[in-house]
């Protein structure tokens, strides 16, 4: 059975990976689109990101839209392959009998 | 970890998942049926009363449209990008292309006849295109082109109101519930 992911494991970051895992793969999302669908504040989304980015689960892109430094993030190929590991451990343990 | 804790880790997951996906439709769909809801329910409404002189007005809404589409696609692209827009494009072109060509081939087409070839032909693009992107656009390429043909059916010499009213004032409340109700 697999184990669950500690990284992905946390509420926030469950939510943000959940989130990127929604989109089709090559679509990413801008960091004030994902802070205010999820509700965080720039501080926390940008220390969940980074721990995220470091586990190799994101992909990061940092360039300007109208000269204003804009961030994109998606899932990595990893990141959606962890993340669907991670559900699968989830199921599992409501599959478990007692 | 238990079940319990499982089930509410899978159900905050799925939960923003869901808003993610109403979050990207609302940023473009809602504003894109309230644009064309309102060109069609002008546009028929002028085919209606004018007769063939509608072409006219029907060049100058699908051109400002086409333009307003153009502005909210942009102001979506600021926040969501997707890797497939150039598809997207290039589907709607395509579309207006056969459907050119076809007209061609079958012209001249008496006015009521050419509005539910041009209706029918955007539903056909709406459904194709909602198989692709959201089951929503599916459906309401689907519920066009029915709600067309039973105009067609049961009211033809008033086809015009009928799909200004029903099929642009449809579209307009449609992208109005999303904007408003998809958060």
């Amino acid at each position: 059975m697999a184990d669950l992911d500690p990284v992905i494991h946390q509420p926030a970051r469950l939510q943000i990976m959940a989130a990127l895992a929604a989109l089709r793969e090559g679509d990413s999302v801008e960091f004030t689109f994902l802070r205010e669908l999820l509700g965080l504040t720039d501080g926390n989304l940008g220390a969940h990101l980074r721990r995220l980015e470091e586990a190799g689960y994101l992909s990061v892109e940092k360039t300007f839209v109208d000269r204003k430094p804009r961030t994109f993030v998606s899932l990595s190929v990893e990141g959606r392959a962890a993340f669907k590991r991670h559900v699968r451990a989830l199921e599992a343990i409501l599959g478990r009998k007692g | 970890m238990d079940q319990e804790e499982a089930l509410q880790s899978l159900e905050l997951a799925r939960q923003a998942a869901a808003q993610t996906r109403r979050a990207i439709a609302r940023s473009g769909t809602g504003y894109f049926f309230i644009i064309w809801g309102a060109v069609w329910f002008l546009g028929f409404l002028a085919s209606q009363l004018l007769g063939e002189r509608a072409g006219y007005v029907w060049a100058v809404l699908d051109t400002l449209g086409g333009l307003a589409s153009a502005v909210v696609a942009v102001r979506a692209a600021r926040r969501i990008r997707t890797a497939h827009g150039w598809r997207m494009g290039l589907f709607w072109l395509i579309l207006l292309v056969y459907g050119g060509l076809q007209l061609w081939i079958v012209w001249p087409l008496p006015g009521d006849r050419y509005m539910m070839f041009i209706t029918l032909l955007v539903s056909f693009g709406y459904a194709l295109f909602g198989m692709w992107v959201s089951p929503h656009l599916m459906v309401a390429g689907i519920g066009m082109a029915a709600l067309a043909v039973l105009g067609w059916l049961l009211l033809p010499a008033y086809i015009g109101y009928w799909m200004a009213i029903l099929g642009g004032g449809g579209m307009m409340a449609f992208g109005t519930y999303v904007l408003l109700r998809w958060k």
